[in-house]
């Protein structure tokens, strides 16, 4: 099987630089060809729930535009030029150096530049991220490598109940900043004190904050694993990796029950929380069910394409607290083979044994083929990109986009994470069954 | 196989540039001395690339796949682009819209080492099987073209194995600072791979109108609707059309483009080569622009007597609206900024309808646009210019001082200036044409209406840059080489 790509589900490792902009503040300066920057905002960004590009993001970011001549001749006294100019045009407070190919192939000794700026004691990192060497998923590991290493101090004390969040990666997953608000509010609930670096409330200064937290909190099944053991490594702080994003009262419960164990948080408090929570939810669920159960226009078997982050907490909900059955899931963020295995592991932990076949391609085409294989007996539920809305329409499913890309719906605060977020998934998988029949 | 012979950048061919900062007198004596030359800045903020360009160019053509040969990232801008040929289908009827077909090789690290040419000959026999499609464009990447592949050497051994006309389409990113370069480079593959060395039988009516994927259906309708007016058969390449629309090219008694700056290499090429001569004309946007093109594209088919008569037609019908939106748009300052064939007509259109012009911003800058700067001269007199591939720093640092009451662009920027705007290129309603002269006036005198979003996102939200940089020269990082 050839190795193509069609129909794009994520971009290359520059894509990172999303994470950048996604750090109030935090300024990227690409190394790069001059359309780098525009192609990955379009699929990341515009294209994406139209989620936009924040404070200096779109064609404000400074970047070199690398020509001929610095193909030719090597690009880094262009860079520098533009570092230094950085400094007097942009008010930021972190500056992050990042390369696409061109430098990279080229060879420009990007570390020698920035290293020089460091020096002075400017708030900078580099990071070579030329598109080749994988995806913005990977990039936004190597991003967070580098801020480790290059940026962050050793704390004096550790802050007692502090947690770093690391989870959704800013802008590939579309729900992002909503999620990450309500992870934290997930933490918060339980008593401890939630640190987050990306999206409205994060910042520099959470970022600062990152070495005094009692414990590192990863929710994703492989990406971020590096980052946590380096911080493990670097700083000596434990971290909790916990694979399944929670969307939905079983997720959210064990969730819930998994941190504050970890934590050392007594489980009475825990299970005071979860009480109100569930109750809740099932307030409205409660109400859901007389339409659900009454016209059982619910399809019953559902296929997701998608990250693995979005796909395993999805199809987790869509199993354990709706009653649907997993088809083929499909994982399309070109999960790297070593973490492939534990990845499909996750897929194996669903309630009453059931189990989902997993299947690793971020080549939609690919996917595309292997859907019209399945022999549905009824119409199914297919949770992807905007991309499957045609072989959705062709295999008559109900489609719903949630993963990148999503250009049919404009997001912003909104999630599907904790108990809330399953309420706003039932309420937008049934309007898809419904507007059919409008 | 023809050989492929490459096109010139813009840089060299036209003299093109990307940076200048001054008054519209000064550019304009300057250009006509001979003495504008290409610049840099030693500060940049991030651009797009000529291989952008040639994706947009090519996406909507019919049974044609797309090949990228780069990583994956490089096709980020088919997310974007397949949403407009979506909706563009829709706009044209299509029921069931299908998605733009586009594949990338997906060049990886080891590939970059070893090179990636087999890949590439696998990905065109994976295209082959998998969509069975009339054509392939092959377009090359900053990593494919540095790492040195044979592109077009894969392409003739392969050519062989495949039934679809597989073209190469040179479009390296970091070869041109011009992103119109990239529509230069489809061309040239379209000449060097589809078109007969001989053309085909004269069709009389038929006129070949040139034109980019950003021009929506709307537009399509409006200036199909002037040109069968005057009884022109208009051929429209190549955005959603076939490999037949594109083949009758040859036979086409004149060729026009809804934007000068997109098609004059190819039209020059076809006039050339086959005889077919075409219009100068920027673009048909704004009153006097849309007469001058039309008279311009009746005249190469001998209907001028017909153009005129329907220009007077046209005229009255649309002139009591025009008077009206005058009275709302009467002395309103503007800042334009877009591409240079449709920011200088629309200046021609913001004078039309009583807008004052206080600055104009280009994405590039050259000999194509030169008789429409002195047009604008010619109405304004003095005004402010600046050339500049975005750098919404300068933009931004302009707008600080001009202040003006309305911006002719994409607002994104400006809108946390507290400016109101609106666009002049719209992916639903027209731009061009009489019909597109009143809706843009629409749009503008509702923007000057209501600018109450930017006023608020402006309160909250500021841009990027440090107070420091609003009390600088705003062409402080221009690097002018001295004119010798």
């Amino acid at each position: 099987m050839p190795q193509v790509v069609e129909q794009i589900r994520h971009v290359c490792t520059l894509g990172a630089f999303e994470s950048v902009l996604a750090i109030k503040r935090a300024v990227p300066i690409m190394h790069a060809g001059p359309g780098c920057g525009a192609k990955l905002w379009t699929t990341l960004g515009l294209q994406n729930g139209c989620q936009g590009s924040g404070y200096v993001g779109g064609h404000a970011i400074p970047c070199t535009n690398a020509s001929e001549q610095e193909v030719v001749f090597g690009g880094t006294d262009r860079l520098r030029e533009v570092i230094s100019n950085t400094f007097n045009v942009i008010d930021g407070d972190l500056f992050v150096v990042m390369t696409g190919c061109t430098s990279d192939i080229v060879g420009d000794d990007v570390g020698e530049v920035t290293r020089k700026f460091q020096k002075q004691g400017k708030p900078i990192v580099y990071v070579e991220t030329g598109g080749f060497k994988g995806s913005n998923l990977e990039g936004h590991e190597m991003l967070i490598d580098a801020i480790i290493d290059q940026y962050l101090k050793p704390a004096n004390e550790v802050e007692a109940g502090l947690v770093n969040i690391w989870s959704v990666i800013p802008y590939q997953n579309t729900f992002w900043s909503g999620d990450i608000e309500q992870l934290k509010g997930l933490i918060s609930s339980i008593g401890l004190k939630p640190n987050v670096i990306f999206g409205p409330e994060g910042g520099v200064e959470a970022l600062n904050n990152v070495p005094k937290a009692q414990f590192n909190l990863l929710i994703s099944p492989w990406v971020g694993l590096k980052n946590v053991i380096k911080l493990k490594e670097k700083f000596d702080t434990p971290y909790l990796h916990y694979p399944a994003l929670p969307i939905g009262p079983t997720e959210t419960t064990n969730f819930l029950r998994a941190v504050a164990e970890f934590a050392g948080i007594s489980s009475s408090v825990v299970e005071q929380v979860i009480q109100k929570q569930e109750d809740r939810y099932y307030y409205y669920l409660e109400r859901a069910a007389d339409n659900i159960l009454e016209t059982r226009l619910l399809p019953r078997r559902f296929v997701t394409i998608a990250d693995s982050l979005y796909a395993l907490g999805i199809s987790r909900f869509l199993t354990n607290d709706l009653g649907l059955i997993p088809e083929k899931q499909f994982i399309t963020d070109n999960t790297p083979i070593e973490y492939q295995n534990i990845v499909a592991a996750e897929f194996e932990k669903f309630t009453d044994n059931i189990v989902a076949e997993v299947v690793f391609s971020n080549d939609g085409g690919f996917v595309e083929d292997e859907l019209k294989k399945i022999k549905f007996r009824s119409r199914p539920l297919i949770l992807g990109s905007v991309w499957d809305r045609v072989v959705a329409k062709e295999l008559k499913a109900y489609q719903l986009s949630v993963a990148t890309p999503v250009s049919d719906h404009m997001v912003l605060s909104k999630s599907y994470v904790g108990y809330d977020g399953g309420l706003h998934l039932t309420e937008d998988v049934y309007s898809v069954v419904l507007d059919d029949f409008q | 196989m023809s050989v492929n012979v490459l096109v010139e950048n813009r840089e060299e061919r036209l003299n093109s540039i990307i940076a200048y900062g001054g008054v519209s007198t000064e550019i304009l004596g300057k250009f006509k001395e001979k003495c504008l030359k290409n610049a840099d800045r030693s500060f940049t903020q991030a651009f797009q690339c000529q291989q952008m360009t040639s994706i947009l160019t090519l996406i909507t053509v019919k049974d044609a796949v797309m090949l990228i040969h780069a990583p994956v990232g490089c096709t980020g801008c088919a997310s974007f682009m397949n949403s407009a040929f979506r909706r563009g289908q829709i706009l044209r009827g299509v029921k069931n819209p299908i998605n733009a077909k586009w594949v990338a090789t997906d060049l990886d690290e080891s590939d970059v080492i070893h090179g990636g040419e087999e890949k590439l000959r696998e990905a065109i026999l994976e295209i082959e099987k998998r969509h069975k499609p009339k054509i392939i464009f092959v377009l090359t990447s900053c990593a494919s073209g540095i790492i040195g592949d044979d592109v077009e050497g894969v392409i003739a051994n392969v050519s062989k194995e495949v039934d679809a006309k597989v073209l190469p389409v040179n479009c390296e990113g970091f070869k041109t600072k011009i992103t119109a370069t990239g529509y230069d480079a489809c061309y040239n593959a379209i000449l060097n791979h589809i078109l007969d060395e001989e053309p085909k039988p004269k069709d009389p009516n038929l006129v070949n109108v040139l034109s980019p994927f950003s021009i929506n259906k709307k537009d399509h309708i409006e200036l199909e609707r002037l040109l069968s007016a005057i009884g022109i058969k208009a051929n429209f390449v190549p955005a959603y059309a076939g490999l037949e629309d594109i083949e009758r090219i040859t036979s086409a008694a004149a060729t026009t483009t809804v934007c000068h700056v997109h098609g004059e290499y190819f039209m020059d090429v076809l006039e050339k080569k086959y005889g077919i001569p075409y219009t100068r004309e920027v673009m048909p946007l704004g009153i006097e622009s849309t007469d001058k093109w039309l008279l311009e594209v009746a005249g190469l088919v001998g209907k001028t007597k017909e153009a005129k008569e329907l220009i007077k037609k046209e005229h009255e019908r649309i002139k009591p609206e025009i008077d009206y939106l005058k009275s709302q748009l009467k002395g309103k300052r503007a800042f334009i900024s877009g591409g240079p064939a449709r920011a200088t007509t629309a200046g021609t259109l913001a004078q039309e309808l009583g807008i004052e012009l206080v600055g104009l911003h280009l994405y590039h800058f050259d000999e194509l646009v030169g008789e429409e700067i002195k047009r604008l001269v010619e109405s304004y007199g003095s005004f402010n210019v600046s050339v500049a591939n975005m750098q919404p720093f300068e933009q931004a640092n302009l707008i600080q001082r001009l202040k003006p009451d309305l911006f002719i662009g994409v607002g994104t920027w400006i809108a946390k200036q507290g400016i109101t705007s609106a666009s002049v290129l719209d992916q639903l309603r027209n731009s061009l044409g009489y019909e597109g002269a009143l809706v843009v006036g629409r749009k503008l005198a509702d923007a000057v209406k209501n600018p109450s979003f930017g006023e608020k996102l402006a309160k909250w939200r500021k841009l990027p840059y440090k107070q420091e940089w609003f009390d600088e020269n705003p062409f402080k990082y221009l690097k002018l080489e001295e004119v010798v």
